[in-house]
């Protein structure tokens, strides 16, 4: 679970740099994205000098893993711009990643029944 | 013997969560438990010797009582910090992210991090 948004913290690189190690070494991945961490699902994310959360979390997505955002928090930031999508399960978002969906915290608890481990970064 | 793998990536002076992450260390390790601590970000400037403050108190106090600490080498660099500069019995990794997915999918019982 990532609480913290990109670039104010490292809380973002840490998450995405230990997902991508558990990818390497053959574990199954899920994130949910909470609180201002929903922030690291925004398209268009182009640091100068910074770690790409935006491209890590898709190379991510592309290698497996699945990446939630809590639709309660990407709706209070303004990143819901459409209605429930129910074939696709997730909120329609002309802002958010691709490789993101926006979904209920129920999301975060279907996560929860098939994980072995929780890791949380961020916070405030 | 159950083991715990704690992982603290906050500035370890402004949080109370950082400090209560290094009492938890110490309090698992006295209750029989072994524990790893891993230190990512601004929490590696715990590990420095010499230092003084609640949190770093707390800190001595869970490597005094036995647990393992790991920093981050990328992190110590970052921060022009280099090993010399650790307490005694603090490792430093390269790989931290590796030691930490074995450590929590392989090794330990259950995770906490910050």
């Amino acid at each position: 679970m990532l609480f913290s948004g990109p670039y104010g913290s490292q809380s973002a690189d840490f998450a995405c740099k230990i997902a991508a190690k558990a990818l390497d070494k053959g574990h199954r991945v899920n994130i949910f994205l909470y609180g201002e961490g929903v922030h690291a699902q925004m398209k268009g994310q182009a640091p100068k000098v910074f770690f790409n959360v935006a491209k890590a979390l898709q190379a991510i997505a592309t290698r497996g893993a699945i990446i939630k955002a809590c639709s309660r928090c990407s709706q209070a930031r303004g990143y819901i711009d459409g209605a429930y999508d129910e074939s696709q399960d997730r909120y329609i978002s002309t802002k958010a990643l691709d490789e993101v969906k926006i979904h209920s915290l129920y999301g975060f608890i279907d996560m929860l029944y098939s994980t072995d481990r929780l890791l949380v970064f961020g916070g405030a | 013997m159950a083991r715990t793998a704690l992982i603290l990536a906050r500035i370890p002076h402004a949080e109370d969560d950082a400090e209560r992450t290094l009492g938890y260390a110490r309090y698992l390790k006295e209750s029989g438990d072994d524990v790893a601590l891993y230190l990512l970000g601004d929490a590696v400037l715990l590990a420095r010797s010499g230092m003084a403050s609640s949190a770093a108190d707390r800190f001595w106090g869970a490597l005094s009582a036995g647990v393992q600490v790991f920093v981050s080498e990328n992190d110590l660099r970052a921060r022009a910090l280099g090993e010399d500069r650790l307490a005694p019995g603090v490792s430093a990794i390269l790989d931290i992210e590796g030691a930490i997915v074995d450590d929590v999918m392989g090794k330990s019982e259950r995770v906490i991090s910050w």
